[in-house]
């Protein structure tokens, strides 16, 4: 291996770092290039006792995502520290995946939590907007979204039913005068209701029953400001939760990862026994 | 044992040889092969940590022939690691020189 294929390699194996990192990875390799052969070396020489650019490149690159990491620490950059590491063959297989299983359950509470108090947040506006200015009128509110839904209409009784390949269901109705949604999967049920009887919500397990009744409403819309505005509170405790958490375990996980990679540094230096050792 | 022994110590080398001035990557390997057997790849991914580490800055000289080198330059933070790295070592070095040669240290001691 010469210095031309030296570098090509190393460029090669560095590729999707930024730019600069790259560039000056290469500059450095040149320049111990050109000091080595102004000794009189041979390129090849000086390439063997460099050592296999494919290892050089994964300790740079694992450098470079933990750098990024810690400049903006997000979950994106941190799957890419895990890659990396992995990369080098530190990572603990025995601890590596409950780490990922655990990171992969915390990235889906941050996605669900974050969708709730959005989708809450929405059922909010919509309420607000409604209830505030007219707009969206209850008309067009529905209509939006007969696209993903069947709507039928008996009767001036309007319901939205949505269906799912598994035997889920929401139906969203106002059956004779009273508002409900009904949540129902094989294992289940969630009856949310109200009418001029008042309100209640209906929890089931097949089993067993979960009645809460006598709640104060009369009005069907109700319903919704309820529902947005639990899912937004609930959305939002839960959010934090999981960002505290995230935020934890970017702490330790970085001091974890840190730590590993000293120990690759360590277990990586010398192992190239052969070198210049001309004194 | 020795390249066990190797693997710890060679960032205090470095920083060791930069306390004695400014140089370069080829140069700071020569200084260290003259006294040591080390692997040159080695060096590049301990200058980017050093570097990380914020314990060694770097400038570009312009040489007369060619392009410009690049030279490391201890910064305070780096004098001061040097300094704690040394004070382990020495440490290090007279525990185990206890335990080889009992009563060594204490001979010393005495003089």
């Amino acid at each position: 291996m010469n210095e031309q294929s030296y570098t090509h390699a190393l460029e090669q194996a560095l590729a999707g770092l930024p730019r600069a990192v790259i560039d000056e990875a290469l500059a450095d390799c040149r320049e111990y290039f050109r000091e080595a052969l102004a000794e009189g070396r041979s390129e090849e020489d000086v390439a063997r006792a460099l050592g296999d650019p494919q290892q050089l490149a994964r300790e740079l690159r694992a450098r470079s995502s933990i750098t990024r990491w810690e400049q903006q620490k997000s979950f994106g950059s941190l799957w890419g520290v895990i890659a990396a590491t992995a990369g080098l063959g530190l990572l603990n297989f025995v601890l590596a995946v409950p780490f990922l299983i655990y990171l992969s359950l915390l990235t889906a509470a941050l996605v669900l939590s974050f969708s709730v108090a959005l989708g809450g947040l929405l059922l909010t506006m919509l309420w607000a907007g409604n209830a505030l200015f007219d707009w969206p009128g209850d008309q067009y509110l529905l209509s939006g979204w007969q696209r993903h839904a069947a709507v039928s209409q008996e009767g001036g009784n309007l319901a939205i039913n949505i269906q799912g390949d598994e035997g889920e269901r929401v139906l969203i109705s106002n059956a004779s005068g009273a508002g409900s949604i009904h949540i129902e999967s094989p294992d289940g049920s969630v009856h949310i209701e109200t009418g001029q009887d008042g309100s209640m919500l209906l929890l089931s397990d097949g089993e067993q029953q979960f009645r809460l009744q006598g709640l104060m409403g009369r009005h069907g819309k109700q319903v919704l400001l309820g529902l947005g505005a639990g899912m937004l509170i609930l959305g939002s405790l839960t959010l934090l939760l999981c960002a505290w958490l995230a935020r934890l375990t970017l702490r330790v996980a970085s001091r974890y990862f840190r730590y590993q990679l000293s120990l690759f540094r360590s277990a990586s230096t010398g192992v190239q026994q052969q070198s210049l050792a001309r004194s | 044992m020795k390249t066990q022994l190797k693997k710890g110590a060679l960032e205090l080398c470095v920083l060791a040889v930069l306390a004695r001035g400014d140089s370069y990557a080829y140069d700071i390997v020569n200084q260290l092969s003259r006294s040591m057997a080390i692997s040159e790849g080695t060096v590049y991914p301990l200058m980017r940590r050093l570097q990380d580490e914020a314990w060694v800055t770097t400038y570009l000289v312009e040489s007369s022939a060619g392009p410009s080198r690049k030279y490391y330059q201890l910064t305070p933070a780096g004098h001061a690691a040097l300094a704690a790295m040394q004070r382990e070592w020495r440490e290090f070095v007279s525990e185990i020189d206890s335990v080889l040669v009992p009563g060594s240290v204490a001979m010393e001691h005495q003089q």
